[in-house]
């Protein structure tokens, strides 16, 4: 069976790049140091799941949250930021996030969290086809 | 036909007792003038100042409606009766100015026991032969006023610190991320020398970042000294381009490379290629999609040297032009804002200056001017940033 895939969608290189050395015995990483990017991928590929900085350049967050949920409304969203924002938070969970984490992430519990969203993501997906 | 008069205790319209007045001698001049008088003391009443008047004998002839509320009394407590009945320093005042002429421009008092801050200026005032027929003082809630400017100050302290804490989370937490990830990840692949190898490349960049982040702070805030030698001005750009080439920018931008021979100036080489390099990344990520960057240099008159960047970007709108060297500010939401603050801020160490052009939709072209001789301060006081064209 092939590997689960994480969508990372955050302008911080070394961001991209620890998230990648965190999960990739498991997973497979995919990378977007944008909206644009991360559009672009999701057209051609479906994640398990996203982990998205809300506060990047040029880029809405909530707004591109949106963006993801039109496109699959089933795919989790872990919302990360470096500011720790609790409005926003909640904006975002409000908007269909699955979780909302501030940098620098506890490695075990971002893990955790995402494994999960597969989880979750996989048993609705399991439920629709069922019904079906 | 008068009916009414606008009594000014109660401030209200009562009916007129014409006792003693024959209604024809109530013409229509009469009504015309007591509405005039009528509309000034509703003006009076409605003005921000406290105002009141007393005649020659010192007793009370106008009280407004400010002034009860400033002082918080009734007008009705003093209308018409002496002022000496009621000392404070408030009045006192009032009392000098009508006895002896001398007059005050916003003096503060302090009116006790209500404890309220004023500013007040007084005045003696006079009869069409120039006769003195009262005095008038005008006064202000000073404590409001001051409360005003505290929240405006307090206001644009706030919004520093507000940008401030937002540069410092970004810069900080985000290459906290690797370091804090290694050192979680460490017990359990530490005898995993390509896990090691790797994350120690992604730490040692974040550690970099941070250590560059906290030398433009510091470098902002407390400037370190000149050290000036005279040279090629070319080669810091040469050196501040080739610095950028590590960067990973996705878009092309094509540089064009007018450059005039100019005479060696004299500046401190480190800081200035950090000065243009910041110059140089603003003008890139101004142009997300690619461009041209025109870089010239151009000898003005023999004091200065210019170093001129356009761009073909979006443009900076009127307001951001303001602003784009304060510290923090950015219109970019993953950018420190510290880049273009601590160019200025070089750049005038070099007793320089800096000008930016722009138009939304036609580019924008930041203008570095640099003195051409050591002896920089004579240039720089000859001709000033607007003298310079």
């Amino acid at each position: 069976m092939s590997k689960r895939k994480i969508l990372v969608v955050d302008d911080e290189i070394g961001v991209r790049a620890s998230l990648r050395m965190i999960f990739q015995d498991d997973y497979e990483i995919l990378q977007a140091g944008n909206g644009e990017e991360a559009l672009r991928i999701l057209q051609e590929t479906r994640p398990d799941v996203i982990i998205l900085d809300i506060v990047m350049p040029n880029i809405n967050g909530i707004a591109f949250l949106n963006e993801i949920q039109r496109i699959d409304r089933q795919l989790p969203v872990i919302v990360v930021s470096a500011i720790k924002d609790t409005a926003m938070g909640q904006e975002a969970l409000k908007f269909g996030a699955f979780s909302y984490l501030t940098k620098p992430f506890d490695v075990t519990q971002l893990q955790q969290l995402v494994q999960s969203a597969v989880i979750q993501a996989n048993s609705q997906e399991g439920l629709k086809m069922n019904r079906g | 036909m008068i009916e009414k008069r606008y009594d000014l205790l109660t401030k209200k319209w009562v009916p007129l007792e014409r006792k003693g007045i024959k209604e024809e001698h109530l013409s229509g001049r009469l009504e015309h003038e007591e509405e005039k008088i009528v509309q000034g003391y509703q003006i009076l009443d409605n003005i921000a100042s406290g105002i009141i008047a007393v005649n020659l004998e010192g007793k009370v002839t106008l009280f407004n409606k400010r002034a009860e509320e400033i002082i918080k009394v009734k007008a009705e407590e003093f209308m018409g009766k002496e002022l000496h009945a009621a000392p404070s320093a408030l009045t006192s005042l009032l009392l000098e100015t009508l006895k002896t002429g001398k007059t005050y421009r916003r003096k503060e008092v302090r009116i006790l026991p209500q404890d309220i801050l004023v500013g007040v200026s007084t005045s003696q005032f006079y009869n069409f032969r120039g006769e003195v027929i009262g005095a008038a003082m005008v006064f202000a809630d000073l404590l409001k006023i001051k409360e005003a400017e505290y929240s405006l100050s307090q206001k644009k302290e706030d919004e520093f610190w507000k940008k401030f804490s937002h540069c410092l989370a970004h810069e900080i937490k985000n290459p906290l991320v690797s370091i804090s990830a290694f050192t979680q990840l460490l017990p359990r692949y530490y005898n995993n020398l390509q896990f090691r190898e790797n994350f120690l490349a992604i730490v040692s960049n974040d550690i970099r970042r941070l250590n560059n982040f906290v030398e433009k702070l510091i470098n902002i805030a407390l400037p370190s000294e000149l050290n000036l030698e005279s040279q090629d001005i070319g080669e810091v750009f040469t050196e501040a381009l080739v610095s950028l080439r590590d960067t990973n920018y996705p878009q092309t931008i094509l540089v064009d490379w007018q450059m005039t021979k100019l005479p060696f100036i004299s500046f401190d080489f480190t800081q200035l290629k950090e000065a243009l390099r910041n110059i140089l990344i603003n003008a890139i990520e101004a142009m997300p999609k690619g461009g041209t960057l025109t870089i010239s240099t151009h000898p003005v008159r023999d004091d200065f040297v210019e170093v001129r960047f356009k761009d073909t970007s979006a443009g900076i709108t009127p307001e951001d032009i303001s602003c784009i060297f304060q510290p923090f500010f950015t219109t970019k939401d993953g950018h420190s804002g510290l880049g273009l603050a601590l160019t200025k801020k070089i750049i005038e160490a070099h007793r320089g200056f800096i000008k930016v052009k722009s138009e939304v939709g036609a580019g924008s072209t930041f203008s570095v001017f640099l003195p051409a001789h050591p002896q920089a301060e004579r240039g720089f006081q000859k001709y000033t940033e607007e003298e310079i064209k």
